[in-house]
């Protein structure tokens, strides 16, 4: 009913001010060397200071009264393009813009200046093309979209070895990360010293903080949208890099020039090689190793003027190799992403726009250890036992883009998931017996949505975002709920539930708005608010993010979580709009949080439901984020300083006493440079300063049956060091010309070598005896100052 | 056991590539002053009480700081004295104004007031009751009031259960002289049985003490009414090795825990209550993830009530076997008892 009313009211609103005949201006923009989609590139009518951007598929729409016009086609790093235009029909327009040349002159001359951070109506948004990030100092050289967002204000990294990373306050599960559309589930390689994305398949991001649109929703605390290159149009390139650790190669280029083109990149690490030389013969180690591959396609065909058809998939895995000394103990843990995409764009009028995606992503972890004592008469002793989880999602939606006017950008759509969870599933074989605790261990659910989202200029002075979701979760069979004594040791009873049987089901209306006000045409007031529901959860045993962790569905026990958010923000820009500054404030509410019991091991759930070992609570998070932006010229760069904090609360641990988040953070500030020396030299740096961790540690202990006991304080109460570090890198273009280019990059991580916490441990030294035992902290640091070269080429 | 593979592969991994490890002054909170009891009462034994108190997390751990965790009673310093502590030694015991320990039958009534006594093993101190012996299948309640604080717990002793069979299993890296003991029972009907093992070597023990190496305490939750073993059964690990020596990782501790040929040994499956298994299964849950930088180490569970008070209070069915291990493929049985 609510949802009806809201829709009436909206098309009302729109329809009241569409009276004046109007002409529509519409088309694609594209970069004029490769024919990719330039994503946010801004369409200006110069008269009348009012404006557009292109959408994921670099296309644009503007509607205006009958008139001549000056507009604007203008995009960072592309010459700005501008045409006198008489608007008394509909005009399809094409624009290929031409990057800026290498030089240092026209960088500063010719690149897009632009208020839309000041205009827009949307907060908490940062939008990275990948350019921008490819000459900061990268880990091993490998340049990373993921660490580069960590960079931003209200997005932490969790510190060196963990992959996740955490948007004001929210945990490492409340991220969509999706890349051209589908939803990526563990973004991360090497226990998060590496994101999946290779920088060389990718376009663009667009982070959402907060106030996230209609469009998005499944998770509640921020968006990473990931949009793959298309695979240039004009010309066959390859490109690729060789690295200290790793090297990549990608091949893109047209099958039909202008109408359809292709794109294959991939990448592999070889530490495992490099080492293998160094590694005694007699060594216990001997036989291990840690690689890891990644492989981005796509495909693209413009198959008339008003449709596109995309392909485009993902795979990647991490494998770990463990074999003892004698051969007989071998362990092997795979884990990896899949995704896949088809896309079909459908113009269907100037101001309509269609995109219906179908889609599948997977996420598999598998645990292999076998033991092979090698005598026959001794198959007692030999064991295999397969740990299996994962998840598989099938998607389906359609979303559409209509723009009545000027005024108004609407965007509607609906979309159905089929999730496919598999938690903890062991298969193990002793000798000749067999143990299968695989079956019925499979979750399934659906999950379904619809919305509607406004953005609505109601004068020169506001823009008003509405928009609408509505979601729903239908957890179903076959399952079956074991129901646990109080002592949770026993299986009392148990309730089985046929194929397609509706076990639990949850629906979510979720209101998304925001609003700005221009004070003037340089500074705006915005304010936003949202509310999302979210039907899967990350369940982790460890305090920090692995592989290993499980993702559970919303079930009849777990509830889904649910985030509010309020947010209002200062924006203004500076210099004709060369240096952007912001501050925003957020505050915000997360319930139904989950975590495991205490104590709880992996074993535990093997012939149980996983959620049985879960306890449930909430959390809520509030700070404040500055950032000043120095857009264009030979130096750019930003400064993002937070200050937050960030709090849980469990009944079951501690009784309920609220505690500090594993990454409450009171201050986090990075600061980035980029120096374009001349045409052969860039210089840029990365500084970050972050308060430490915190951790559980024991504050005492006792003597209890002849062992020496820890008592632990209360969650995470004990706060580590601080983390900072301090990156450098060079990167020299040794030769650019048309055909070939080869650019060198140097970088030193860690420069001053700070030894940042990863983990405190206790040991022991001498004896009770002796009278001369004690107990020493102890400080486990990853990464030192580490340099690395790349050599990156393109042949075109 | 899998997670922890897992983690310490990885570890290693990072050991070898990159980690670095510092010495560093972690500030720990004061903390909260607790009473730690260690009691149990078991069937035709008199009941048993010790009680410690916590320590600061870095306090130096020697046997003078360990004696000042003791919590005793003022009458006990004579016996400190006929056993050897000095003066001076005394005096840095802490002596309760108030300790009066008391265990309740409580299907009869019958109330005994425990006594300070020298035991023969460490801690070398405690309280025991000396005219009230378990019985099967009755329950007990401790109640302590100490220093104005009073604490309490019950427990009961649990029907035992016989050992059906016994074996001995040797080792061949150990030229078939060491190795573990094994044994089977059965399981009553009724889900819901907990055990515990506990084993005495004689001549090198002089109490029952929990294996070695390996589980100590099982349930019937995967095979209730069935016959359940104890496999893999490793000696009694002796408290006092506490003392011994530096940690020495080139010593074979396998071969430590492993029984010796023409040995005797007293073997104990003891039934223990609901209560009682929750608390060592905590226990061993605690030492497994204790020091675990990647889990949210387990909080031990105690059945005893009042405030800051840690520990157990248990009570053990004991069926005990005195078996002599003769030859590498055969035990003697001695004796049994319930």
């Amino acid at each position: 009913m609510k949802l009806k009313l809201f829709i009436i009211l909206l098309l009302t609103l729109i329809g009241l001010s569409a009276f004046a005949q109007k002409y529509t201006l519409s088309g694609y923009i594209k970069d004029a060397t490769t024919g990719e989609d330039l994503i946010g590139a801004n369409i200006i009518i110069k008269e009348e200071h009012k404006g557009t951007t292109t959408n994921t598929y670099g296309f644009y729409s503007i509607s205006m009264p009958k008139g001549n016009y000056i507009v604007s086609f203008s995009y960072i790093g592309y010459e700005t393009i501008e045409r006198k235009l008489n608007f008394n029909e509909d005009i399809t327009l094409n624009i290929n813009l031409k990057p800026t040349a290498y030089t240092t002159q026209e960088v500063v001359v010719s690149s897009e200046r632009t208020d839309k951070n000041v205009q827009d109506s949307r907060m908490s948004v940062v939008k990275l093309p990948v350019d921008q990030v490819k000459t900061l100092p990268a880990f091993m050289g490998e340049v990373d979209v993921l660490k580069t967002i960590q960079l931003l204000p209200g997005i932490q990294s969790a510190g060196d070895g963990n992959s996740g990373f955490y948007v004001r306050g929210g945990g490492p599960d409340q991220n969509l990360v999706i890349l051209d559309e589908a939803p990526v589930y563990n973004a991360s390689h090497l226990f998060g010293f590496f994101s999946v994305f290779n920088a060389d398949a990718i376009k663009d991001m667009e982070i959402y903080k907060g106030g996230m649109p209609a469009q998005y929703g499944g998770r509640i605390s921020s968006v990473i949208d990931i949009s793959m290159n298309n695979g240039n149009m004009k010309q066959f390139v390859a490109q690729g890099g060789i690295g200290t650790i790793a090297s990549r190669l990608t091949v893109h280029g047209p099958i039909k020039k202008d109408t359809c083109s292709f794109l294959v990149s991939a990448r592999r690490t070889y530490l495992d090689l490099l080492i293998k030389p160094f590694i005694k013969k007699d060594s216990p180690f001997k036989g291990s190793g840690y690689y890891f591959y990644d492989i981005n396609a796509k495909f693209n065909f413009k198959f008339s003027e008003k449709d596109r058809l995309f392909l485009s998939g993902y795979y990647g895995q991490d494998i770990f190799n463990f074999s003892a000394e004698s051969g007989t103990f071998q362990m092997r843990i795979p884990w990896g992403n899949g995704t896949g995409t088809i896309r079909w764009n459908h113009l269907v009028n100037s101001r309509f726009f269609m995109n219906t995606t179908a889609m599948f992503s997977d996420y598999k972890f598998t645990t292999d250890i076998g033991m092979n004592p090698g005598t026959e008469d001794d198959t007692d002793a030999s064991f295999r036992f397969i740990l299996f989880s994962g998840i598989r999602d099938y998607y389906f939606k359609q979303d559409y883009t209509w723009l009545p006017n000027p005024q108004h950008t609407v965007k509607f759509g609906a979309g159905y998931t089929f999730h496919h969870f598999t938690p903890n599933s062991l298969k193990a074989e002793f000798g000749e017996s067999e143990i299968d605790f695989t079956k019925g261990k499979k979750l399934l659910a659906h999950e379904a949505y619809l919305y509607i989202g406004d953005d609505y200029i109601i004068n020169d002075y506001i823009t008003l975002y509405g928009g609408l979701r509505g979601a729903s979760f239908f957890q179903v069979g076959p399952f079956t709920r074991y129901i646990k004594s109080d002592d949770m040791l026993f299986t009392i009873d148990s309730i089985s539930y046929g194929n397609g049987e509706l076990v639990a089901d949850y629906y979510s209306l979720e209101p998304r708005a925001s609003i700005k006000v221009s004070l003037g045409g340089k500074s705006s007031l915005k304010a936003s608010f949202m509310q999302n529901k979210q039907f899967i959860h990350l369940a982790s045993l460890s305090a920090s993010t692995l592989p290993t962790d499980l993702w559970v569905p919303s079930t009849d026990v777990v509830k889904p979580q649910m985030g509010r958010q309020y947010a209002i923000g200062y924006f203004r820009n500076f210099k004709d709009n060369l240096y952007e500054t912001s501050v925003e404030f957020y505050y915000k509410d997360l319930y139904n949080l989950i975590e495991y019991m205490d104590g709880a091991l992996p074993g535990d759930e093997l012939n149980d439901n996983s959620d049985n070992y879960f306890v449930f609570g909430n959390g809520n998070s509030y700070g404040a984020e500055f950032f000043v932006k120095k857009r264009t010229g030979r130096l750019t760069g930003w400064i993002g300083y937070t200050w937050s904090k960030t709090m849980r609360e469990f009944n079951d641990i501690d009784g309920g006493i609220p505690f500090p988040a594993k990454y409450d953070r009171r201050h986090d500030l990075s600061l980035t440079l980029n120096y374009i020396l001349n045409e052969k030299w860039t210089l840029a740096t990365v500084f970050v300063y972050a308060t430490g961790n915190t951790t559980t540690l024991p504050v005492a202990r006792y003597m209890l049956d002849g062992e020496i006991i820890s008592e632990y304080g209360y969650r995470n109460s004990y706060r580590m060091e601080p983390y900072h570090r301090l990156d450098l890198s060079v990167t020299y273009t040794h030769k650019k010309t048309d055909k070939y280019e080869s650019v060198w990059n140097f970088s030193v991580y860690n420069v001053y070598n700070r030894k940042n916490p990863f983990f405190i441990y206790f040991d022991y030294t001498g004896s009770v005896d002796n009278g001369n035992f004690q107990t020493v902290a102890k400080q486990v640091s990853l990464i030192p100052v580490l340099p690395a070269i790349t050599w990156n080429f393109k042949f075109m | 056991m899998k997670k922890t593979i897992y983690i310490a592969t990885v570890i290693i991994l990072f050991v070898i590539i990159w980690s670095c490890e510092t010495d560093i002054t972690v500030d720990l909170p004061t903390p909260q002053k607790k009473l730690v009891v260690e009691g149990f009462i078991e069937s035709n034994n008199n009941p048993y009480v010790f009680l410690t108190k916590n320590s600061g997390y870095f306090d130096p751990v020697d046997s003078t700081s360990l004696y000042k965790m003791l919590i005793l009673d003022s009458t006990t310093i004579p016996m400190l004295e006929q056993i050897g502590f000095s003066q001076t030694e005394i005096e840095l015991f802490e002596f309760a104004e108030e300790l009066i320990i008391t265990v309740t039958e409580l299907e009869t009534s019958i109330i005994d007031t425990l006594k300070p006594s020298i035991i023969p093993y460490f801690p070398f101190f405690g309280y025991v009751a000396s005219s009230m012996t378990g019985n099967n299948n009755n329950s007990y309640k401790l109640d302590i009031n100490y220093n104005g604080s009073h604490y309490f717990g019950t427990t009961t002793i649990p029907e035992p259960v016989p050992i059906d069979s016994i074996w001995f299993t040797t080792d061949t890296a150990y030229a078939d002289t060491l190795g573990t003991i094994g044994i089977r029972f059965i399981d009553p009907p009724q889900i819901g049985n907990f055990y515990a093992i506990h084993n005495m070597v004689e001549g090198e023990h002089l109490t029952f003490l929990k294996p070695y190496f390996g589980i100590s305490i099982i349930d019937d939750r995967y095979l209730n009414g069935d016959t359940l073993k104890f496999t893999g059964i490793t000696k009694a690990q002796d408290n006092n090795d506490f003392f011994e020596g530096e940690f020495d990782p080139e010593a074979d501790w396998w071969a430590e825990g492993l029984f010796s040929l023409n040995s005797i040994v007293n073997i104990r499956l003891s039934t223990i209550d609901t209560e009682h298994f929750l608390f060592w299964n905590s226990w061993s849950r605690h030492l497994a993830t204790d020091g675990n930088p990647f889990v949210n180490p387990a909080s031990i569970m105690s059945n005893l009530h009042g405030e800051n008070v840690l520990g157990v209070w248990g009570g053990y069915g004991t069926y005990i076997e005195r078996v002599h291990i003769t030859d590498s493929a055969t035990l003697e049985i001695l004796s049994n008892k319930h």
